[in-house]
């Protein structure tokens, strides 16, 4: 072993500054039975650490989880029951789509016409005689207007013969 | 997740969460429950999980917390960590095997004496072999803040050995 390697390491190992890989090597020496008198203070703390990295699991820890995750396990799906399960999902689909452009498409374009207007039929035929209220004012003034008019031409023309 | 890569993941971190979890309950069994536990539920969370940079990290976080959450329990007992070690003795003269086993009582007791974080620290590196990345995810905390925790705790672990040295048991 060589001990100079050991002096260099074990400074920065207490300060902290030491890699996982460099902590084997003080792991292993000190753990082995060729320790420097120097560094022999040391040994406890290694041997310490190598009595707790004994400590294991129970053995059958692994079969008894493997046991309570049993019933959780993802259900294998043969190709074949694949295939049909797609084809039957596309099928679906399918009549899925027809039946919608077939019943529901017409019958949202036509209530596209009715919607925005008037809740009762009361409203809607107040709404009605006032837009006609409206044009027959505006057909009147306008019948007065060309009545007038034809009386300014009927006056010129008599003037005039 | 498939089960293959799930059964690798229990026999890589079993060991280590199981230790992990007795450091903090001190009580075989309850370690044995919580590990099994935290192995559940990375099962039922395998889809989630599948965007986790470190997975194993995330099973050491997992099986402290839920060992201090285990601990905060009214009916919970502390132990002794004395079951944590299992002493395999070497070829050292019957003399100095003493020595070494009543100085590593000592080490235990200075361990146990540190404040909390340090010791889980120390725990998580010395004895677990943790990268410092993986402590500060486990830990929840800065990676600066992890190694200033292990410098404090290797300095007081090595001056009482130093001492115990100089002025003997």
């Amino acid at each position: 072993m060589d001990f100079r390697k050991i002096d260099n390491i074990l400074p920065k190992y207490w300060e902290g500054d030491t890699s996982l890989n460099e902590e084997d090597i003080l792991y292993s020496y000190f753990t082995s039975n060729n320790v420097h008198e120097s560094h022999e203070v040391y040994v406890p703390y290694f041997k310490t650490q190598q009595s707790y990295r004994n400590k294991k699991a129970p053995v059958e820890i692994a079969t008894s989880i493997n046991e309570k995750i049993g019933g959780n396990k993802v259900r294998k799906i043969s190709s074949y029951k694949k295939f049909w399960r797609i084809a039957a999902a596309i099928g679906v689909l399918t009549v899925g789509v027809v039946l919608y452009q077939q019943y529901v498409l017409p019958v949202e374009s036509n209530s596209a016409l009715y919607s925005d207007t008037f809740e009762t039929p009361e409203e809607a035929l107040q709404e009605i005689k006032m837009a006609l209220g409206m044009v027959s004012n505006k057909i009147e003034e306008s019948t007065i207007m060309v009545s007038n008019e034809i009386i300014k031409i009927d006056i010129s023309n008599n003037v005039l013969y | 997740m498939r089960e293959r890569d799930f059964n690798q993941l229990v026999e890589r971190l079993k060991d280590k969460l199981f230790r992990i979890a007795f450091q903090v309950v001190r009580d075989d069994e309850l370690a044995y429950d919580i590990v099994q536990e935290v192995f559940i539920k990375v099962w039922d969370k395998r889809v989630e999980l599948q965007a986790i940079e470190n997975l194993d990290a995330y099973c050491y976080r997992m099986t402290r917390n839920l060992s201090i959450d285990k601990t905060r329990l009214k009916h919970y007992k502390t132990g002794d960590l004395s079951g944590a070690y299992k002493m395999e003795h070497s070829d050292p003269s019957p003399q100095k095997q003493t020595e070494i086993n009543q100085t590593m009582e000592l080490v235990k007791n200075w361990i146990e004496d540190l404040p909390e974080t340090q010791k889980a620290v120390i725990m998580l590196r010395d004895f677990e072999g943790l990268t410092y990345k993986e402590i500060a995810d486990t830990m929840e905390m800065p990676l600066n803040q992890v190694k200033v925790y292990l410098f404090r705790a290797r300095q007081v672990l090595r001056q009482n050995m130093e001492n115990t040295k100089s002025y003997g048991l």
